[in-house]
């Protein structure tokens, strides 16, 4: 057919008619149709369920609280945030969000503190969610391997609420239609007892799932909570048969940024925190006793180096030592270890009224030539320490000690708050105060506020945080 | 190749396309003539002739010559009709064979009702028959020489029209708002229509749907300059939903119609222009300053700040205020220039014709890194291939090469590195942390846009009264974004190792449309037109984005790089269909009547929204034409308008569906995929719906030699997608859409030309447009608790509050006086409010401009714009920043402003920046032009008809309180609303020399 027939075709009655018919053919047409797209960039809930799904909702439950943890978002998550609203960082840049939990001056609009809070629940989510995915899935053993590892990390999630949050803490969850179930503030030890319940759950059920590295962290973080109860001996108890060299760690990595360690990412590789030392008069020497550079006692545990060239952070002012602990992108960080386990067993002795029993406790960490190793510590570089004389420098040098064993694990603020709730300090007395170095004074809090966002929770009591509470 | 022989070359080619519609274009006639310039008989080009009641239409060519074939034997009503001109309509009798003349005399004038837009089903309406305020643009000449881009040539043209420029980049685009901000979660830019079909309009840092990414810092470029201003025969604005109700869920921010240019039925004639010219940078950069004193200790300090000093913590020591100015020192900032080159052709046939254009453009900023070079092509051929049956297509084609350089929010960006850098000339030329410009400099980030645009507008005529028109086209943007880091250069993070970004896009818009309209008269003076049509659209993205480190040194691509490789992909796709009827009814050609109903369905809608109804109907009446109406001299014309429509915008790709993304997971050593809450979706979600009710009038007065149009708007927005907070404990994702808010913006536009005087050694003329506007949130919504949803923060100095304009500055207010009268202002001196309060709007509330053309003697043109916006508020991070720094001079001096000491003091240690928020209305004398016209004799030396040199400067003075670089930046170029001067080069001033000629 030739184009000169193809217009006669179009411009006669035949044509005409055909030009009608597909008027009438595009109004009659199904529209669902035609608007069908795709969309292979993500996955749909439908997409993820069944015995298959279960590898998928682990991973997305380690991860989420990789994220939530110590993630690398470029901004804090939980690691970050204790060490930056205790004293074991200082800030070292210019933005001001993050400025205000350095000076323990926080407001609940802060935006560096919503993501925080939010990256927390989407771990505490993740994990409820492959549980819930294992109990309605699983069929065998090897479908369940993470069933045990899930309650744990769900456990360890209101772990962080309660050491780093204000005691009025509402978790809620989407219901499988869509909809939500909003719940209310939960104070700490509701916090601490739903943790220590998920550790139960984890010991009591987790069958063969609950390897002996698992076990390991149960008991360790089933011990923790007991401790923040001011249960000592119940927190020994639940830590007994920890070997001392256990680590239950975070696998950073190098294969997308999502997993880098995000304690690097803010200290070494952007300058945006260095360590400490003394921060607000009562904060530990930490970067004295660990500058590499100083010439003073090298404490290992938190080594740190002055940053190369200017020696100045960020902000263009502040001179940033950076920790060492995570010298890479790829470092592991330390969740859980068998150090702390021989620390609650250490404060249960010295709350038993038997410090000469902690220090030695004490002091076989500092001479465990295996733990040194595997730390990659000198052998000696941690003299052993000696019996102090009173029960407030007996219980300063075990906290010091918790501190650099646990340095950057999300434990210092915890720390403080049970030194005030437990130990009757005072928060000026532990807390950073006076002079803040960028201007102004040190505020009050000793906590992390529950965010503005969750006020659209309709039974979150707005004021219900205390702020200054421990 | 001789032009002649160019010519019968193209009509050769056109031919064998068209060579059976050719021979089916026998037994017919044809008109032609000319169009003349009443007052000075010179001829008037680009008029459009066209032929009364039927789509057939022509172009006089750059001579005012036109003709019209292959018209069937009868008689003809041909009407003349052009911008600035009185419209002019004569009746004719084509014969079999014969070719029927008819010239046209037309009279300057100050209004003209006779303006013709297209309208979304294709078909053309006359600005008398609309009941909306449309604007029409042509571009001179001179405007082409002062305007570098598409969205300058817009710039304080258009009342109602507010164009940004954000930045002196070269290759970076403008904000354009039109009557306001209608949406607080979606985009507020217009739709964009060129020559009927949609044309991607992206201008944002959004790895989605923005128009880069990889970001700068700041400034992005605009995919709406990659329009070829040379190439635009006309540009409508269709200013709100009451106008632009047709083109439905895709036009409450407004539509701009382009239609480019095309050739007419006359020999080929050619036009080449050369431009060059200069970019600078008159920015006065301040110093970094430094005060050495002692402090307490006895240890030496260089921040001995009068804060300090106040407080006792140093001692100044005598004469030791130091600055250093790093920008000044290092001469970073060079003087740029840009040149560039166009040679385009129109002609043709009775039954083809064509318009080929090419054009070269080069651009050279005021970094040595900020360049951007294009080439476009256009090829327009329009073919009459039967007299019912005509079909015009339209190729284009751009390649844009465009090297951006890091500044504004940037901690490697060059004025950031010297503003925030040291007050002693260091080693490291003061910049901060060593970040020299040549450093940086190696930092290679790069556009490469190659893009292709496919037109085909048929129009079929079976019957007199019955026309279809079918608009086909695609729109294609192939985007190379790149970003390549040689190793060990930049020693930030981890940037020494060197690393590559590579992010290839393909975008792309299809639009098809096609409508049948029959004409028919109920009475002698009642004409209907009825008209029906179907409109599909798909918008597609398909990208990857790669990334890889640790880079081989000589290597510049993925393939050198050894660690850290990630690798996403962008595949979004959204579709529109969408059914329109409408009536038209013309009663004695004086009183109007349009209703539209239009109803579209979107891929993008919530499953359980099904379809949206857009109505819209619209009045106009030419009261001066009644018989009743006085004849006057003094008050020549009145029309009488209104309308009321209503147009939407669809959610974004995943707003309504509730997915994961995948997270990647080490799980025993071995890297897995997880997944991440990545939306909470909503089924219900719709999409947001502006209704606009425009009035006003069209007047002319002192025999049309003053015309002045008045508009006033109402267009209120519901179902906006307010981004709700969720609760965080729910552990979904910050914010779920949903349908709750409300915003209004109301306001007036003003816009007055006149022919002051018409003699006929001198012409002066003037434009005046002015434009109030006022926007405000008026509902956030409620929560289902039933409380209101909160105030939604955008960012720390910025809030969407109901009661108040959208994105407005809210911060806790600070006071101060200076008690002890010591000149210095303590902190003890300053009060800062608990709570936050509005400090400002971030878009003007007025805008003005006149543009005045004097031409004196025939041959020389003198034009001007200037350009005022007022009634609104800029954060002037840069000043803040740089004070908290201790930078900045009032952080040390006393001579300071208390004003400047007090905000500094605020910013720094009371947790307020309240004091940075500073008043930002501008007057600016944008364009300025004087044109050179060669006489017929001296353009025939050079063997031309027509010859013309303009001189053009833009962004020449500002006069404005606004203590910053510049009060019209913003650091967050392309956000809806993040408005922040940060560390931001101010639009350049630009001188330009261009030579047009035309054979």
């Amino acid at each position: 057919m030739n184009t000169r027939t193809v217009l006669r075709g179009i411009t006669g009655r035949r044509g005409r008619l055909s030009a009608l018919a597909l008027v009438i053919t595009l109004f009659a047409c199904d529209t669902n149709k035609i608007l069908q797209v795709t969309d292979p960039d993500v996955a749909r809930p439908s997409a993820i369920t069944g015995p298959s799904s279960l590898p998928t909702l682990f991973a997305g439950a380690l991860g989420s609280f990789g994220n939530a943890f110590d993630g690398p978002n470029g901004d804090v998550e939980q690691v970050q945030l204790s060490a930056s609203l205790s004293d074991e960082f200082l800030n070292t840049e210019t933005f001001p969000t993050r400025i205000e939990i350095d000076q323990r001056a926080q407001t609940i609009a802060n935006t560096s503190l919503g993501p925080v809070f939010l990256d927390i629940n989407r771990a505490r989510a993740a994990a409820e969610r492959a549980v819930g995915a294992y109990k309605q899935f699983a069929k065998s053993s090897a479908d369940s391997s993470g069933y045990a590892e899930s309650l744990a990390l769900n456990g360890m999630v209101y772990i962080f609420f309660a050491e780093n949050y204000c005691g009025s803490v509402p978790t809620s969850i989407q219901n499988a239609d869509g909809s939500f179930t909003f719940g209310v503030g939960l104070t700490t030890n509701q916090l601490l007892d739903s943790a220590a319940s998920k550790f139960t759950q984890a010991l009591n059920n987790g069958g063969s799932t609950l390897t002996p590295t698992i076990k390991s962290l149960v008991q360790v973080e089933l011990g923790r909570a007991k401790l923040n109860r001011g249960d000592f001996a119940g927190a020994a108890t639940a830590v007994a048969g920890v070997s001392t060299t256990f680590q239950y760690t975070y696998t950073h990595s190098a294969t997308s940024n999502a997993q880098n360690n995000g304690t690097w990412l803010l200290t070494a590789n952007v300058a945006r925190y260095g360590e400490a030392n003394l921060k607000g008069g009562n904060g530990l020497p930490y970067s004295a006793e660990g500058n590499l550079k100083g010439g003073g006692v090298v404490d290992p545990r938190v080594a740190d180096s002055v940053r190369g060239g200017t020696h100045l952070g960020f902000d263009g002012s502040t001179i940033q030592f950076v920790q060492t602990k995570y010298p890479l992108r790829t470092s592991s960080s330390v969740v859980a270890d068998g150090v702390e386990a021989r620390l609650i067993e250490a404060e249960a002795a010295l709350n038993g009224g038997n410090p000469a029993g902690a220090l030695v406790l004490l002091n076989a960490l500092r001479s465990n030539a295996a733990l040194l190793g595997l730390r990659g510590y000198p052998a000696g570089s941690l003299p052993p320490l000696t019996l102090q004389p009173d029960q407030p420098t007996q219980v300063a040098q075990l906290f010091k000690e918790r501190a650099y064993w646990l340095y950057l694990t999300s434990h210092r603020l915890g720390d403080l708050r049970r030194l005030i709730r437990q130990y009757n300090y005072g928060s000026e007395a532990v807390f950073p105060t006076g002079a803040y170095p960028k201007g102004g004074t040190y505020g009050t809090d000793v906590n992390s506020p529950v965010p503005q966002a969750e006020q659209n929770n309709p039974n979150y009591v707005a004021g219900s945080c205390k702020q200054n509470q421990a | 190749m001789n032009i002649r022989y160019f010519n019968r070359a193209l009509l050769a080619v056109a031919g064998v396309l068209f060579v059976p519609a050719i021979v089916v274009a026998q037994q017919t006639g044809a008109i032609t003539g000319s169009v003349v310039d009443a007052a000075s008989r010179t001829p008037v080009p680009s008029v459009r002739i066209e032929i009364v009641g039927s789509p057939r239409a022509t172009i006089a060519d750059v001579v005012g010559k036109f003709r019209i074939a292959s018209l069937k034997p009868g008689q003809y009503q041909v009407r003349a009709l052009r911008i600035g001109f009185s419209a002019s309509t004569k009746s004719v009798t084509v014969t079999d064979g014969g070719s029927a003349n008819v010239d046209f005399t037309l009279s300057p004038v100050a209004i003209s009702l006779e303006e013709v837009v297209t309208t979304a089903t294709g078909e053309t309406q006359r600005k008398r028959e609309q009941g909306t305020a449309v604007a029409t643009l042509q571009p001179k000449p001179a405007e082409l020489a002062t305007a570098q881009s598409t969205s300058q040539l817009l710039t304080g043209k258009v009342a109602g029209v507010d164009v940004s420029t954000t930045g002196g980049t070269v290759g970076s685009g403008s904000r354009i708002r039109i009557r306001g901000v209608n949406s607080i979660s979606l985009n507020n830019e217009p739709l964009i229509i060129v020559d009927g079909i949609r044309f991607n309009n992206a201008y944002s840092n959004d790895a989605t749907s923005g128009s880069t990414s990889i970001g700068v810092g700041g400034q992005v470029p605009s995919r709406f300059n990659d329009i070829n201003p040379e190439d635009i025969a006309d540009i409508t604005i269709l200013k709100g939903p009451a106008a632009a109700a047709q083109y439905g869920t895709a036009a409450a921010n407004g539509v701009i119609q382009i239609t480019t240019k095309h050739g007419s039925n006359t020999r080929a004639r050619w036009t080449g222009y050369a431009e060059g010219g200069t970019i600078q940078d008159v920015t006065v950069f301040p110093s970094n300053f430094a005060q050495v004193g002692t402090t307490t200790l006895g240890k030496r300090t260089t921040t001995c700040s009068l804060d300090n000093q106040t407080r006792g913590l140093c001692t100044p020591n005598p004469d030791s205020l130091v600055s250093f100015n790093p920008l000044g020192a290092s001469r970073a900032l060079i003087h740029g220039h840009h040149g560039a080159y166009g040679l385009s052709v129109a002609g043709g046939s009775d039954q083809v014709n064509y318009f080929l254009s090419g054009n070269f453009d080069k651009q050279q900023g005021i970094f040595a890194v900020s360049q951007d070079q294009r080439a476009n092509g256009r090829a327009n051929i329009n073919a009459v291939l039967t007299p019912q049956f005509s079909v015009q297509i339209g190729s284009s084609y751009l390649a844009d090469h465009l090297r951006l350089p890091q500044n504004d929010n940037n901690v490697l960006g060059i004025v950031s590195a010297a503003m925030l850098g040291s007050a002693f000339p260091n080693a490291a030329g003061g910049f901060l942390n060593g970040q020299l410009p040549q450093v940086v400099y190696a930092i290679n980030t790069r556009q490469d846009v190659q893009r292709f645009g496919q037109t085909v507008n048929s129009t079929y005529q079976p019957l007199s009264w019955l026309t279809a028109t079918g608009v086909f086209g695609l729109d294609y943007t192939n985007r190379y974004d790149s970003q390549v880091v040689p190793p060990n250069v930049v020693t930030f993070g981890s940037l020494s190792q060197g690393q590559v970004n590579s992010n290839p896009y393909g975008i792309y818009d299809y639009t098809a449309n096609g409508t049948l309209s029959a004409r028919w008269s109920p009475t002698a003076n009642l004409k209907a037109t009825t008209s029906g049509g179907v409109q599909f659209s798909k918008e597609m993205v398909r990208a990857t984005q790669a990334f890889g480190a640790g880079l081989l040194a000589g290597t510049s691509s993925l393939s050198g790089t050894s660690a850290r490789f990630a690798v996403s992909q962008t595949n979004t796709d959204n579709k529109t269909i969408g059914g329109l009827v409408s009536e038209e009814l013309a009663y004695a050609d004086r009183f109007f009547v349009t209703g539209t109903v239009r109803t579209d369905q979107n891929s993008a809608f919530g499953q359980n929204f099904g379809s949206i109804t857009y109505p819209a109907i619209s009045a106009s009446w030419v009261v001066n034409e009644q018989s009743w109406f006085p004849k006057s001299n003094l008050f020549n014309s009145l029309r009488l308008r209104a309308a009321n429509g209503r147009s939407g915008q669809r959610p974004n790709f995943r707003d309504a569906i509730t997915y994961f993304n995948e997270q990647t997971v080490t799980v025993n050593g071995s890297d897995v995929p997880g997944i991440l809450v990545g939306g909470t979706g909503n089924p219900n979600l719709r999409p947001e719906r502006s209704t606009e009710t425009e009035f006003g009038f069209d007047a002319g007065f002192l025999n049309q030699r003053l015309g002045l149009e008045v508009t006033h708007y109402h267009k209120r927005t519901d179902d906006l997608l307010v981004a709700v907070p969720l609760a965080p404990s729910l552990g979904l994702t910050a914010t779920q859409f949903q349908n709750l808010g409300a915003v209004l913006n109301t306001g007036w536009e003003y816009q007055a030309n006149a022919k002051v005087f018409d003699a006929s050694d001198a012409r002066f003329d003037v434009t005046l447009t002015a434009s109030t506007t006022n926007n405000k949130l008026l509902t956030l919504g409620l929560l289902p608790s039933g409380k209101p949803v909160p105030p939604i923060i955008v960012n720390s100095s910025q809030q969407q509050r109901v009661g108040y304009a959208l994105g407005s500055y809210w911060m806790r207010p600070i006071s101060f006086k200076d008690a002890n009268g010591d000149g210095i202002i303590a902190r003890s001196e300053i009060t800062v409010g608990d709570t936050a309060v509005y400090l400002g709007n971030i878009f003007p509330k007025t805008n003005f401009s006149i543009t005045p053309n004097l031409t004196v003697f025939n041959w020389l043109r003198f034009s001007a714009l200037i350009d005022h916006k007022g009634g609104f508020k800029q954060f002037n991070n840069t000043a803040r920043f740089r004070c908290t720094f201790g930078n900045c001079k009032a952080s040390y001096d006393k001579t300071t402003p208390l004003a400047d000491q007090a905000a500094d003091i605020a910013a720094s240690g009371l947790g307020s920046d309240a004091g940075y928020v500073e008043d930002a209305s501008f007057t600016k004398l944008r364009e300025l032009s004087v044109t050179f016209i060669a006489s017929n004799r001296l353009a025939s030396a050079f063997h031309a008809r027509g010859l013309d040199l303009t001189i053009a400067g833009r962004n020449l003075h500002t006069w404005t309180n606004y203590k910053g670089f510049d009060p019209e930046v913003n650091s967050a170029a392309g956000a809806n609303f993040a408005t922040a001067d940060f560390l931001t080069i101010p639009p350049s001033r630009t001188f330009t020399a261009r030579v047009n000629v035309n054979y």
